[in-house]
This record gives C-alpha cells, sequence and structure tokens, in this order.
C-alpha cells in the first residue's frame, strides 16, 4: 500500500529543505571559489574585496534536489510531471547562465538561448492559454499565447539579471515578488491545507532558498549569485507564471524588473553587454552611488534612485525593496480584481 | 542582541526616510499599473467578449491584435515617461 504524505508536509519539505541545502551549500562553494580563485571584484566598496562568483549554481541545486525529493514523495503523477516541468525549466536558464558565466555570451545571444528554455512547458503542454485578466477574467488566446510563452520565461530571466547589480538586491527583490505572488495565488484560486497546490510548492522552494542565499549575498557580499542565480531565478518566476497562471500577476509585481531593462534597452537602442555600454554610475569620494550625467549611458533604475542625491549601496538596495513593495501591492489588488470577475 | 535589534529598526527607519525621495518613481509605477486597469477595462467593454461557439480567424486576429496593439501603446507611454523622469535639468537645458 503507498504511504499518502500529507499536503502539509510537502510545503514543509519545500521550505525547510532548499533552506537548509542552500545554507549549508553556500559556505563550502564560497570557499572553494576563492580557492580556485574564481571571484569578482565588487567595485562598489573602497577596498574592492574579492567575492565568490557563481552562488546561483548552489540555488540551482538545491531546487533541483528538492523537487527529486517532491516527486518521490508525491503519488499524483500529473503534479510529479509539473514538478518535472518546473525543475527543467530553470535547470536550462541556469546553465545558460552558467555558461555565461564561464565564456561571456554575447548580448544577443544569451536572450534568445533564452527562449528555450520554455520548450519543456510546451512539448508537456503544461501550459494553458486562458490568462486571467482583470475586469476581463478569462481570456481565450490559444495561437497568440504560444507564440508569447517562451517571452514569458526569457523576459523575466533577463529583467532580473539586469537588477542583480548590487549586493542583495537580486534575493530580496525577488522574495518581495514571490510573496506578493504566493498571496496572489491565494486570493485567487483559495487554500486548503488538505490539498497540493503545486504553485505554491514552487513559490515555497524559491522563497527558502532565497533567504538562504541573501544571508551570504547581503551587504558587504560574501558571494555573487552571477548569472547562473539570476537566470534562475527569473526563469523560475516565470515558470510560476505560466504554471500558476498568474500571468498578469508576476507582470505587476516585476514593475520595477521590467522598468529597469525597457530603460535599458530602450535607451541605447539594442541589447548590448554591460562593458559596451557607458556607465550610468560611478562612486563619490564617499563611497556613495551617483550619476554619471553621461548621455549616452543607458537609463536605469538605478539612475532614477540616485537622481536626486547620491546613495550609498544599501539604500540602492533599499529604494528598489521599496519600489518593488509597491508593485507588490498593485500585483494584489490585481488579483483581487481578477478574483471578482471568476 | 540589543544592538541588533536597534539596527534593525534603524535600518527600518531608513526606509522611512527613503521613501519620499522615490515618489517619483512611485508616481510612474501607479500610473503604469492605473492604465494597465484601464486598458484591461477597455478591452473587456469593446474587444473581448468569449464566444461559446468559435468565431472567424480574422475576426479573432483583429481582437487580439488590437488588444496587443493597445498594449504596445501602454509600454511606449511607460518608456516615454521613464526617459523624460531620467533626464536631469542639466540635460533638459542643454536640449535648449
Amino acid at each position: 500500500m503507498a504511504i499518502v504524505i500529507p499536503p502539509i508536509v510537502i510545503y514543509l519539505i519545500a521550505f525547510f529543505v532548499p533552506l537548509f541545502l542552500t545554507f549549508l551549500g553556500l559556505p563550502f562553494h564560497i570557499k572553494y571559489m576563492l580557492k580556485k580563485e574564481i571571484h569578482g571584484i565588487d567595485i562598489h566598496k573602497k577596498d574592492k574585496p574579492k567575492v565568490a562568483e557563481i552562488g546561483g549554481i548552489i540555488i540551482l541545486i538545491s531546487v533541483i534536489l528538492t523537487s527529486i525529493i517532491a516527486i518521490i514523495l508525491i503519488n499524483d503523477s500529473t503534479s510529479r510531471l509539473a514538478i518535472g516541468i518546473f525543475c527543467l525549466t530553470i535547470t536550462i536558464a541556469g546553465i545558460i547562465g552558467l555558461v555565461d558565466d564561464f565564456k561571456r555570451l554575447s548580448a544577443i545571444l544569451k536572450p534568445a538561448l533564452l527562449l528555450l528554455a520554455s520548450i519543456p512547458i510546451i512539448a508537456s503542454s503544461m501550459y494553458t492559454p486562458e490568462p486571467y485578466l482583470p475586469f476581463v477574467g478569462k481570456t481565450r488566446l490559444t495561437i497568440a499565447y504560444i507564440i508569447l510563452l517562451p517571452f514569458v520565461i526569457a523576459v523575466p530571466s533577463n529583467a532580473v539579471n539586469m537588477l542583480d547589480v548590487f549586493n542583495g538586491s537580486m534575493a530580496t527583490t525577488t522574495i518581495i515578488v514571490l510573496i506578493a505572488t504566493f498571496i496572489a495565488n491565494i486570493i485567487i484560486f483559495g487554500f486548503n491545507f488538505n490539498t497540493l497546490d503545486l504553485t505554491n510548492i514552487f513559490i515555497l522552494m524559491m522563497i527558502a532558498t532565497l533567504i538562504a542565499f541573501w544571508a551570504f549575498n547581503r551587504y558587504p557580499a560574501r558571494v555573487f549569485g552571477g548569472d547562473t542565480g539570476s537566470l534562475t531565478v527569473g526563469a523560475a518566476l516565470g515558470a510560476i507564471a505560466v504554471l500558476g497562471r498568474l500571468e498578469v500577476v508576476v507582470i505587476i509585481a516585476m514593475i520595477p524588473f521590467i522598468m529597469n531593462a525597457f530603460g535599458i534597452i530602450g535607451s541605447v537602442r539594442g541589447l548590448f553587454e554591460r562593458k559596451d555600454m557607458a556607465r550610468p554610475t560611478q562612486m563619490t569620494k564617499d563611497w556613495k552611488i551617483e550619476s554619471t550625467n553621461d548621455p549616452k549611458a543607458p537609463i536605469t533604475l538605478v539612475g532614477l534612485v540616485i537622481q536626486k542625491e547620491p546613495l550609498h549601496e544599501k539604500d540602492v538596495v533599499k529604494s528598489f525593496n521599496i519600489l518593488t513593495v509597491v508593485s507588490g501591492i498593485f500585483a494584489i489588488i490585481a488579483a483581487v480584481l481578477i478574483k471578482l470577475v471568476i | 542582541m540589543m544592538k541588533n535589534f536597534k539596527t534593525q529598526i534603524s535600518g527600518l527607519k531608513r526606509y522611512y526616510q527613503l521613501t519620499p525621495s522615490l515618489a517619483k518613481i512611485i508616481a510612474l509605477e501607479s500610473f503604469v499599473f492605473a492604465t494597465f486597469i484601464g486598458i484591461c477595462a477597455l478591452i473587456n467593454a469593446v474587444i473581448v467578449e468569449i464566444p461559446n461557439d468559435s468565431i472567424p480567424v480574422i475576426i479573432a486576429f483583429l481582437k487580439v491584435g488590437i488588444s496587443l496593439l493597445l498594449i504596445a501603446i501602454w509600454l511606449f507611454i511607460w518608456y516615454y515617461i521613464t526617459k523624460r523622469l531620467m533626464k536631469t535639468k542639466k540635460t533638459i537645458g542643454e536640449e535648449k
């Protein structure tokens, strides 16, 4: 007779396993990376410390291992497939990030490759081409949805990657987006401890691993996530949006990310590597971040935040968090508006 | 422990102090959200009405096309305002 694991146990496993795996794995990773001299320089600090790179690999491994445990414990084959698809999607994005961390991919090739991360979702038909819109409720997009689906994974991945520029910024802002998505999911689809909601499982996994990652990535950072981390987390947000039918909610919660990506792409008229663009910021004598006022520099969220006065790195991240909390509240309002018509 | 608690409180205070300086960006976020909701209401009132039976492909394409066009206009306005916000007094002066 098969043992049925109560959903609450699965929820607890989905939270605590990646939390501990990331928390325990990162110190070893940091030690190993520094020993192998795979490190970056934290340019926003006076003493320019060496910081271990590619911490995102631990995020990816933690989520993969937790997904395997969940697949073993859950009896329902559809849920197992959905977890596998989620895991595969973020693994593809993570591997693209890993390749980019070791061998720089061109600014066009990277987003182009990220379009491939949606293949598992498309191939398994694990999507419903009927996104919910506020006031409108359920829409029917069919063909347009399949055309747009690769972008639902690639756009958040690149957007998170573009905002991962300061200590702790990626972790805290994406945790806020995930919390808003979690609340929105409960508002739209309800919550019952006795039934398993896979969207909540994915969200809990990501929140837990990011909390542990933040402990090492916060100011002053001991590890950088690298493109492996930002692309994995971004792809996870996209996959949660598609698999959980929360496309609009995630887009609204990610307004600051999109604003940043938008500004960069629009102002330099295309996709370029960071090193090929004029720097939008520089350090003041008292090690605050100020705008370079270079007209050729891309429009970034940092540029908007420091427009009034130079800010300390910690304050810039706090500003990002405030803006994400605002967009998170909007995402919850959108969820209420969706709930009213479904 | 007391020192740690005080640090936490001052960290939260800093959030409170930073918020007014972000008023412009928060206003932009609010505008982006409000216009999106407005577009949804417009789509609901004018364009979308999910039929029980299948509709001609051309009409379906037209409906999706107009909706996407509205979203594209929304994105452009969003980008334009972001760009205007970024312009400092200095660059506006140079333009004049």
